[in-house]
């Protein structure tokens, strides 16, 4: 493991990278296509130039350069997107990391990828864990058979968590004070410099003044004060002042619904020390991670308007085993909802639709469920540009199935992945 | 996407309860009409009419009105005016009482020494603890109030007491706060010297505090309330005997042979936290008195103590006995009234006297304008075993509805009617006459186009 990470620690760079492609030109015609946004076309084509879709639309020409996957009896969604997974990794890091990216560990020859592959789970976002600020998530599609295929990006989201109780309150608090406390001296090195150039000019002034030869005297009005000097920041440090200036989107995970009101708690007076200190705004861009009693924070989550990733499951009423439909609950209040499979292995990849079908028939509006494991997830981790949806600009992952993907009979019959087909279900034929 | 961080942290009771009670306040019922002008917003008003109102302070009026505002009692009376918005809680036949405070408890499961930070406001204990009445509770030195699904208002006094190890057994601890004590009033009285000197002679020096016990100091002064746990009688003799030496608000907590010495207990001016249901033998090997009485709460209460009681395990335990543990707090009242204590003083025991033991008596224990309105509506007398609580206020809100909650709705259920708010019928009933026309003239119509 030590040497691969060496290995794959030179393809860390942050960057965003592509599977390099000759330019050609692949053209899918639906029968039915989901955009992942809560829209529905039908007889739609889909253009995908150099694998990223270059136009969508009802009845487009499809030039005869174009390869084309007919899926005109098929039904067409985006490919699936695993917003927080911890599919093949197992690093814990509590503490303040931002500097830590999940990828170094990523090794790419594991089945786990191929089962997500298989379940039309075209992008994973794989996250470290721990208190407070324990890194980055990665960005992984589960094609390809070296790190730099899969690895589309080193550094997604930021994890972070925060929950009850003075350590996790603290962890999460820490997180946003490395920030905090270098803008602080950097204000406190500024208004120092300030005084001591005012100190200066004035001291000039009075050479100046009481300089009686010309020449001198020009010399004198030449002289600048030193420049400021800002204090350095070290990568980490860096980060964390990206994350209070809203530069690094951040997914937290606030646990039980208590955590929520914790965190409120902090950000509270945080925000205010923010500003006491360092003269600036608090800007912090993030989503949230909770479990599947959520609902019972509905109100708080509405006011916040910010999309929260929950597990795909029931919620049970507390001290009973009353099911409550805790999802629904959240898109009635309004708040919006990405989500994630149960669990990081082939069973729970593979039944992940028809677990969302038996919420669907318990009560989940059957397209926002759609939009949850799709749009909304690639939004809650900051890939709502590249992923999750069919639309001009984004990445070509689709998945073609036989009918709806919710019904029982369905057979997801195709993947197809930056416009390639990744993957096809044998037929009987 | 950038949050702007713009805190709120109001509840909405309705996501909290497993379904939409009946009895939550109407958001927005009040002061819709200004949403202009936010500064002089309408208080949201609540009325509990027509209950038996149990002050504990002054008289219990029958068929009385309890208004309250912004989270706060102003008026209980009769035929009070209650203004438009009003949220009016029809309770007849129902009783209301202040809601109940415990001097120590672990209701919440929280840190005895941060009960903020470990707080779980949406903890099932919470409900239960309320369902038998708790709206506040000491937990450590801090005092917390049972918001629900919120930590506004959670924590509401910090240190508060003075934990104080003192007993005939540790003459060496005995010798050394006794020390302190008398250090911390020869400082208290070179202080007041100073004090009374300083506006004239500016040469005179502060005196220094050093080696002096700060929280001695505050007891002292009244500040703080001293918390001792001791129930050998010779103990309780011990720091009733140190009470009276160096006066200060005090709590002794336990005093199982407290009968024996209740003058003594008396003269020293210290309140009692007593278990009615405690029992231990008495001591063979002694010629006095000893072990516990179920007259101890009486026999106290009778040499002018002032009784709190606790039941033997202060969390909640769901397969306790009645009295047993916190979810029948109350009884631990009820056990004490059948070893003599009179009723009035059985009520204080569980509303008034721990608030004034947590030095919180300003804000809650008692029904009376400008507290807080923590207040529980119940179905009987809370002292008898029977009794439900119906619904439980906290700062205002309402925080527990029997009815609406998974764990006693099905047992013995009241139909109480929904709550109502005032001038809002008016318009209900206009829009009906409305509606009706308009059904009217539609039948009309269609007799018109059948015609």
């Amino acid at each position: 493991m030590k040497t691969l990470t060496l290995l794959f620690a030179s393809l860390a760079l942050g960057a965003t990278t592509r599977v390099p492609s000759d330019g050609d030109l692949v053209a899918v015609r639906c029968g039915i296509l989901e955009t992942g946004t809560g829209e529905r076309i039908e007889d739609a084509v889909i253009l995908i130039r150099d694998g990223v879709i270059e136009d969508v639309g009802r009845h487009l020409e499809v030039p005869g350069t174009a390869r084309v996957i007919d899926a005109s009896d098929s039904w067409v969604t985006p490919g699936f997107v695993h917003a927080r997974s911890r599919a093949g990794v197992d690093g814990s890091y509590s503490g303040t990391h931002p500097e830590i990216r999940i990828s170094e560990e990523f090794y790419p020859h594991q089945r786990v990828y191929t089962d997500a592959l298989e379940a039309g789970i075209t992008s994973l976002v794989l996250y470290p864990t721990g208190k407070g600020a324990p890194g980055r998530s990665a960005w992984v599609k589960p094609v390809g058979d070296v790190a730099d295929e899969m690895i589309r990006s080193d550094a997604v989201y930021l994890a972070m968590s925060v929950s009850s109780g003075s350590s996790g309150r603290k962890a999460f608090r820490d997180a946003l004070d490395k920030g905090r406390k270098h803008l602080e001296k950097v204000k406190k090195a500024r208004e120092k410099h300030a005084e001591a150039l005012k100190k200066w000019e004035d001291e000039q002034k009075k050479k100046i003044k009481e300089e009686k030869d010309k020449d001198k005297k020009k010399e004198l009005e030449k002289e600048e004060f030193k420049a400021f000097d800002e204090p350095k920041a070290d990568e980490s440090t860096q980060l964390a002042i990206d994350l209070v200036q809203g530069r690094l989107h951040a997914v937290v995970d606030f646990g039980r619904p208590a955590g929520l009101l914790h965190m409120d708690d902090v950000l509270e007076a945080f925000t205010e020390q923010f500003k006491e200190t360092t003269g600036a705004e608090l800007s912090f861009d993030f989503a949230l991670v909770a479990r599947s009693d959520a609902w019972r924070v509905a109100e708080q989550l509405v006011e916040r308007g910010t999309p929260v990733l929950l597990p795909t499951d029931m919620a049970t009423y507390p001290d009973t085993r009353h099911w409550v439909n805790g999802i629904q609950r959240l898109l009635d209040a309004g708040v919006e909802v990405a989500l994630v499979p149960d669990g990081d292995n082939k069973l729970s990849y593979g039944h992940w639709r028809f677990e969302l079908a038996r919420m669907i028939g318990l009560g989940l509006d059957r397209d926002k469920a759609m939009a949850a494991i799709t749009g909304v997830a690639a939004r809650v981790a900051g890939l709502g540009e590249r992923v999750g949806s069919v639309a001009e600009g984004r990445d070509g992952d689709l998945l073609i199935f036989s009918g709806d993907p919710f019904a029982t009979d369905t057979v997801l019959e195709t993947v197809v992945v930056d416009g390639e087909i990744a993957f096809e279900e044998e037929t009987d034929e | 996407m950038i949050i702007p961080l713009l805190l709120t942290l109001t509840p909405v009771w309705d996501v909290v309860l497993p379904a939409a009670p009946t009895w939550a306040t109407p958001s927005g019922a009040v002061g819709d009409e200004d949403e202009d002008d936010e500064d002089e917003k309408e208080p949201e008003r609540l009325a509990l009419v027509g209950g038996d109102v149990h002050t504990i302070t002054s008289a219990s009026l029958r068929g009385a009105t309890v208004l309250c505002e912004d989270g706060k009692i102003t008026k209980i009376g009769y035929d009070l005016d209650l203004p438009d918005g009003t949220v009016v809680h029809d309770v007849s036949g129902l009783r209301v009482y202040p809601g109940l405070v415990a001097v120590s408890s672990s209701v919440h499961g929280t840190s005895s020494s941060n009960p903020k930070e470990s707080a779980d406001p949406f903890s099932s204990n919470i409900v239960l603890a309320l369902a038998s009445g708790v709206t506040a509770t000491g937990v450590g030195n801090h005092v917390v109030k049972l918001t629900r699904g919120e930590l506004t208002g959670y924590e509401f006094a910090r240190d508060v007491l003075v934990p104080i190890t003192f007993g005939a057994g540790k003459p060496a601890t005995k010798r050394k706060v006794r020390e302190g004590f008398a250090k911390a009033k020869e400082y208290l009285g070179k202080l007041q010297a100073w004090e009374a000197i300083r506006s004239k002679d500016k040469e005179a020096k502060e005196p220094k505090a050093t080696g002096v016990n700060r929280s001695y100091v505050a007891l002292l002064r009244g500040e703080k309330t001293a918390r001792f746990r001791s129930s050998d009688a010779e103990d309780l003799q011990a720091v009733a005997a140190l009470i009276y030496d160096y006066p200060m608000p005090a709590v002794i907590i336990g005093a199982v042979e407290g009968w024996t010495v209740a003058e003594d207990i008396g003269r020293s001016g210290a309140k009692v936290v007593v278990t009615p249901r405690a029992k231990s033998q008495p001591d063979e090997n002694t010629s006095r008195p000893s072990g516990s009485s179920i007259r101890n709460a009486s026999i106290l209460d009778g040499a002018g103590v002032e009784i709190a009681v606790l039941p033997p395990n202060t969390s909640i335990d769901r397969s306790g006995l009645a009295g047993r543990d916190m979810l029948t707090y109350a009884l631990s009242a009820a056990f004490a009234m059948r070893g003599g204590l009179g009723e009035d003083a059985a009520l204080r025991s569980i509303t008034l006297t721990p608030a004034r033991i947590l030095g919180v008596a300003d804000r809650i224990g008692s029904l009376e304008p400008g507290k807080d309105a923590d207040l529980l509506v119940t179905d009987g007398d809370i002292l008898h075993y029977r009794t439900f609580v119906q619904a439980a206020f906290v700062n205002g809100k309402l925080v527990y509805d029997k009815n609406e909650e998974t764990y006693f709705s099905h047992i013995r259920p009241i139909d109480r009617p929904e709550p109502t708010v005032v001038g809002a019928e008016e318009e209900e009933e206009e829009e009906a006459v409305e509606e009706e026309k308009a059904e009217e003239e539609d039948k009309d119509k269609k007799k018109d186009d059948e015609n």
